[in-house]
Parts: structure tokens; sequence; C-alpha cells
């Protein structure tokens, strides 16, 4: 299973402590931050795989830095986590460019499923 | 109808001013007669004047008994037929045609008798003088020769002095005197010759002053009556003004009385009649506006007050309607105001719940996270099985949160339902699809009988979101013992039936009005909002939802949607 650089912007605290874990013990590399610009300026600094944002955030919301991100490292996929009935803003984040979304609250499987096809599909590509 | 105040009016100042102008012209009427009356007076007066003249010189000529005096009064006679004579026939008539027959006959005997007096006096004249001749003759035979011894000069001429005293005074005593000496004449007489002539001439005389005396009373009676009748005429005619007057005063004095009572008797009926029905309105309108506004103007008079009476009627007809709707209107207001104000609690509520919900996201998200984490860690090691136990309860429980957050999501869902056609059909087998029949028992089987595919007037993801709820309710109900989920599609009218029913534990009748209320349930790990929801998405369609349910039977729901 290949090691993916991921980028975690969540702002509550608990929620991206755990997360962190499980994807570490999933043998990911996780970066945690806590809102929209320095998610941003990690981006800038280093390469990373996967950004996983909240779509409310301090700072920067979701699909703005969705937008950023995209223009700066296309090849970044991203996961948006939208929290309440926003259905219509995680078919804006598909539109621009998100790979896909998460329901909070939401099943740590699921989220394990979304990147195992993200592994699929870079394997394939680097193949 | 337009006319009849003013009939009224018309009449109310006709009949005074009629009676006026009756009174006024009865009196001019009277006025002219006085006047004409006071010409007759003159007449008469002028009469009686040229009258009293008559007998002026009628004295005169007895006085005189000559030409001159007769002419006179022949004259003044003449002037007073010649009056007569020049009097017009009509006023003849207007005095009175008797006593001016009466006068004219009246002076015709005057004339003839004037004339006899006048003949009279000139035969007195004549026998006079034969008198005196005789006597003459006697005396001389005196005193030359007697006829008889007692024949002396002294007896004549104390006859002819009575001779002349007779004719000097004329009165009885002269006359017996005369007589006397003329009787012891007579018995001399058969020797004395001269003697009887102045006997005869003597007697003559005696005559002679008789008759004239005889016709000069006649003309003074004719006079008399010429005098009487001239003054009869003008003191009738005077009366006859004097009753004028009077009449014309009491007529005057009568219409006046009439005016006085009559006029303002008028004036005030006229008055009162325009003023009645106003005043009618006016104490119509004083009552209305203390608030009895059912009141109406009573239509009396068939005139102009007529319409005004029903035009105010019919203003305050349309003002009482105008009144009711206005107060329909308020009704209805505050119908709408309070339910805009229930709708908007349950707004707020729905708000609040959403925001409840919204903000129990967060540390929902945080639990369910740590809650996998967890449960992820102690599944390896080596814990009590009490810790894995109290780690499932953490996880059952935040599930059920979770569902809690969702269904208050989903009960106060902002998004607007959109209406399309859907069959039925699809709709049912897609909500099938999402239910998770347990596996523990797989006796639970379920039925669709839909003779035809129905469509129904909704929102998809709604109406799945019904059967999905309902369908969820049947499974759990048939849990323990498993069962049938049966599902019938039907026809009734302009819409369309679907009975869900189940065979499971069923509804206690006292539930029954309770089942849709939210957050009532009879599960332990339910949520109560599942039918509440179910019932919110059926009325926002315009259906119906009906339960019928026995304790251990099954219940069936039967709805009811517009196609």
């Amino acid at each position: 299973m290949m090691k993916l650089k991921i980028l975690v912007a969540e702002d509550e605290q608990i929620a991206l402590k755990h997360l962190s874990y499980t994807l570490e013990n999933e043998g990911h590399i996780v970066t945690g931050v806590r809102n929209g610009l320095d998610a941003l300026k990690k981006v800038e600094k280093e390469d990373f795989d996967i950004l996983i944002a909240d779509i409310k955030m301090p700072g920067m919301d979701g699909l703005t830095l969705l937008t950023e991100v995209k223009t700066r490292s296309p090849d970044i996929e991203v996961i948006i986590v939208t929290g309440f009935g926003s259905i219509e803003s995680a078919v804006d984040a598909m539109k621009k460019g998100a790979f896909d979304y998460l329901t909070k609250p939401f099943d740590l499987d699921d989220l394990t499923l979304k990147i195992k096809r993200i592994q699929k599909n870079r394997g394939a590509f680097n193949k | 109808m337009q006319l009849r105040i003013w009939h009224k009016i018309i009449i109310g100042i006709s009949i005074p001013s009629f009676i006026a102008l009756l009174g006024s012209f009865i009196t001019y009427g009277y006025i002219k007669d006085i006047k004409n009356r006071q010409g007759f007076v003159q007449i008469a007066d002028d009469l009686t004047e040229q009258g009293l003249e008559v007998r002026r010189n009628e004295k005169n000529f007895f006085h005189y008994k000559n030409a001159e005096h007769h002419g006179h009064l022949r004259d003044a006679i003449s002037v007073l037929a010649d009056s007569i004579r020049s009097i017009s026939p009509e006023t003849i008539e207007e005095i009175g045609n008797d006593k001016f027959s009466l006068l004219n006959k009246t002076i015709q005997t005057y004339s003839t008798l004037l004339n006899d007096l006048y003949g009279n006096y000139q035969q007195e004249i004549e026998v006079t003088e034969k008198v005196r001749a005789e006597g003459r003759k006697l005396e001389t035979l005196a005193t030359n020769g007697k006829p008889a011894k007692e024949l002396t000069p002294r007896f004549i001429l104390n006859l002819r002095r009575l001779e002349k005293n007779y004719m000097l005074f004329r009165d009885k005593k002269s006359f017996f005197e005369l007589e006397n000496g003329l009787s012891q004449l007579r018995n001399l007489s058969l020797s004395c010759y001269e003697c009887v002539s102045y006997i005869e001439a003597i007697d003559n005389l005696f005559a002679a002053y008789k008759k004239s005396y005889s016709t000069a009373n006649d003309l003074q009676n004719t006079g008399n009556n010429i005098e009487e009748v001239t003054g009869k005429i003008a003191s009738r005619e005077r009366q006859r003004i004097s009753s004028f007057l009077t009449l014309t005063q009491r007529l005057s004095l009568i219409i006046v009385a009439l005016l006085c009572t009559l006029g303002p008797l008028f004036v005030y009926r006229t008055a009162a009649y325009i003023v009645t029905p106003i005043k009618r309105l006016v104490d119509i309108t004083k009552k209305i506006s203390n608030g009895d506004i059912t009141l109406r103007a009573p239509l009396k008079e068939q005139d102009e007050t007529f319409q005004l009476a029903e035009s105010f009627n019919t203003m305050l007809d349309n003002l009482y309607q105008t009144q009711q709707t206005l107060e329909q209107s308020l009704k209805l207001l505050r119908d709408k105001q309070s339910q805009l104000v229930e709708a908007e609690k349950l707004a707020v509520a729905g708000s609040v719940a959403s925001g409840v919900a919204h903000e129990l996201n967060n540390p929902l998200n945080n639990l369910y996270l740590a809650a996998q984490v967890l449960s992820k860690e102690i599944g390896q090691g080596p814990v009590s099985d009490m810790a894995k136990e109290t780690v499932r309860d953490i996880f059952s429980q935040v599930l059920r949160v979770k569902k809690i957050v969702n269904e208050l999501r989903e009960l106060s869902r902002e998004k607007k339902p959109e209406f399309k056609k859907i069959y039925l059909l699809g709709a049912i087998n897609n909500a099938l699809k999402m239910i998770r029949f347990p596996e523990e028992i797989s006796n639970i089987k379920y039925n669709v009988e839909a003779p035809e595919d129905v469509e129904v007037y909704a929102d998809k993801h709604q109406l799945e979101q019904v059967f999905i709820n309902l369908f969820t309710n049947a499974v759990d109900a048939m849990e323990e013992r498993g069962g049938l989920l049966n599902i019938k599609i039907d026809t009734v009218g302009n819409y369309a039936q679907v009975k869900v029913s189940d065979t499971g534990k069923g509804i206690l009748p006292e539930d029954i009005p309770k089942v849709f209320d939210p957050f009532f349930t009879t599960k332990d790990d339910g949520t109560g909002l599942g039918l509440a929801i179910v019932n919110c998405i059926i009325v926002s369609h315009k259906g119906k939802i009906a339960v019928d349910s026995e304790p251990n039977k099954g219940a069936t729901f039967t709805i009811t949607l517009p196609r």
C-alpha cells in the first residue's frame, strides 16, 4: 500500500486528532491544520497527495481553499467534508474539482474507502 | 311624485292668498258701489234742494198770488221735472223706479194744482172786484134812496167793513161776522135788487175763497209729498252707503281674522311638512351615531323626501354591508395572523431545531470519530468485557443521537419540495431498497400489490422518505416474530391510495391518536419523529393518512394522495 501525504484541515480539535490518528494507523503521513489559511500556506510549502478539508473553517472556507489549492497544485485530490444538509455545496465542490465528499458525521470506513480509491487511481496513473 | 312638496307649498301659500285676494275683490266691488251710491246721494240731494226751492216759491205764490210768482213757481217745478228727466234710466233703476214714478206723478199733480190755483186766484180777483162794485152800489143806494128802513148807511158801511175784514183776514171770525151781516141783508133781499146782487157776489166770494183755499191746501200737501219723496230718496241712498260701509267693515274684519288664523296655520303646516321628514332623518342619524346601525328611515310621504329617505336607507345598507365586510375581513385577518404566529412559532421551533441540530453536528462528529477509534483500539486489546460492552453502548448511543439529529434535520428541512408526477410503484420500490432487513430474522417478507401503476403529484425524495419511515416501522414491529409487510396500491376517484400493513405487534388503542405526535415513540431507541415527518410530508402534499391497528395483530397505514 502506498504511503500518501495527507493534509487535514479541521477546526474541531478532537475530530482532527482522531482523523490524524486513524490515517496514520493506516500508514499515511498526516499533517493537521486548524484553519484554511494555514492549509494554504502548507500547500504552498510542501507537496501533498490528499487534502481533507472541512467546508466551514475560520480563515478560509473549504470551497475557496479548494479553488486556491487546485490552482497551486492541481494534482492534489481534495475530499470536502460537509456539515449539514449542504448537498448543493457538495455538488459545487465536485464541480470545482473535489474528488469526493463526506457528510458529517461520517464513518471512518467510508473515508478509508475513498482514500483507497485515490490510491488505486494513483497506482494506475503511476503505472 | 316629484311635485308633491311643491304642491303642498303652493297650496299652503295659495289658500291664504286666495282668501286675501277674494276679500280684496269683494271690498273693491263694494267700494265701487259706494262711489256710485255717492253719486246717487248727490242726485237725491239736488232733487231735495230743487224741491225746497219749489216750496219757497210756493210760499211766495201763496203770499203774492200774482203772475210773477206763479211764473217762478212754475219754473221751479220745471227745474225739478227736468232734473228728474236728465237722470239716466240705469240710475233710476238703481235708486228705485217706484220712487221716481211716484215723484213724477206727484209733480204732475202739483203742476195741475198750481194751474188750478192760479185760475182760482184769477177768479178771486174777479169776484173781489164784483163784490166791491156791488158794495159800492149798495153804498150809493144806502146813501141816496132807501129801499128799506133797516138799510141804513151805517149798516151798509158796517157790512162793507166786515167785507173788507173778511177779504183781509179770511178767517172764521170775520167769515161769521160777514155771514151774520149778510143774513140780515138777506131778510131784506125781497125788496132790494142791489142787495141780492151784493149777496150773490159775496156768496161767490165765499165760494171762490173756499175753492182756492182747498186747492192751496192740496197744492201744499202735494208740495209736502214732493219734499217727502225726495227726502226719502236721499235718506235711502245714504242708508245704502252706510250699510255698504258697515258690510265692508265686517267683511274686512272677517278676512283679517281668517288670514290671521289660516295664514300662520298654513305656513306652519307647510313648513312642518318639509321639516318633519328632515327632522326624522336627523333623529335617525343621531340614533345611528349612538350605535344602532340597523335603524332605517321610515318611508312615509310619497314625494322628494321619499327619495331622500330611500337614498339614505340605501346608503345605510351599504354602510352596514361595508361594516359586515370589514368585520369579516378583520376576523379573517385575525385568523391569518394567528396562523402566521403559529407558523412563525413552528418556524422558530424549526429553526431552533435546525440550529440545535446544526450545533450538535460538530460535537456529534467528534463523538462518532472518537467512538470509532475507541472501538477499534478496544477491539484488539486485552480489556474487560465490561469495557468492550461500554464501548458498544457508547457507539449505539452516538448512533442514536446521529439518528435524532438526522431526523431533526429532516423535520426542519427548509428545502422546498419539488412537485412532479411520480409513479408510486417506483417510489415504493426505491424505499424498499433502502430498508435494512435485519439479518437475524429473515422471516420478514414483503409483498407489493399494484393492479396498475398510479401516478401521484409529489416530491420524489419526500415520498420515498414517507415509505422508508413506514416500512422501517413495520419491520421494527415485526422484528421479534417476523411477518408480512403488505403494500397495496389503489385508486379512489381522483386520489391514489396506498395501504401499508404489517403483522407485527400493533399499536395500543390509547396510543393510536398519538402516533403522529412528534417525539412520541414506543421503541426504546425510537426518536418519535418518523411518523411526525410522514404526517408533515403527507399534509404538505394535500393528502391524508390514517392508521388502524389491533394489538398483536398488526397495523395498517392508509395514505391518500392526489393524482
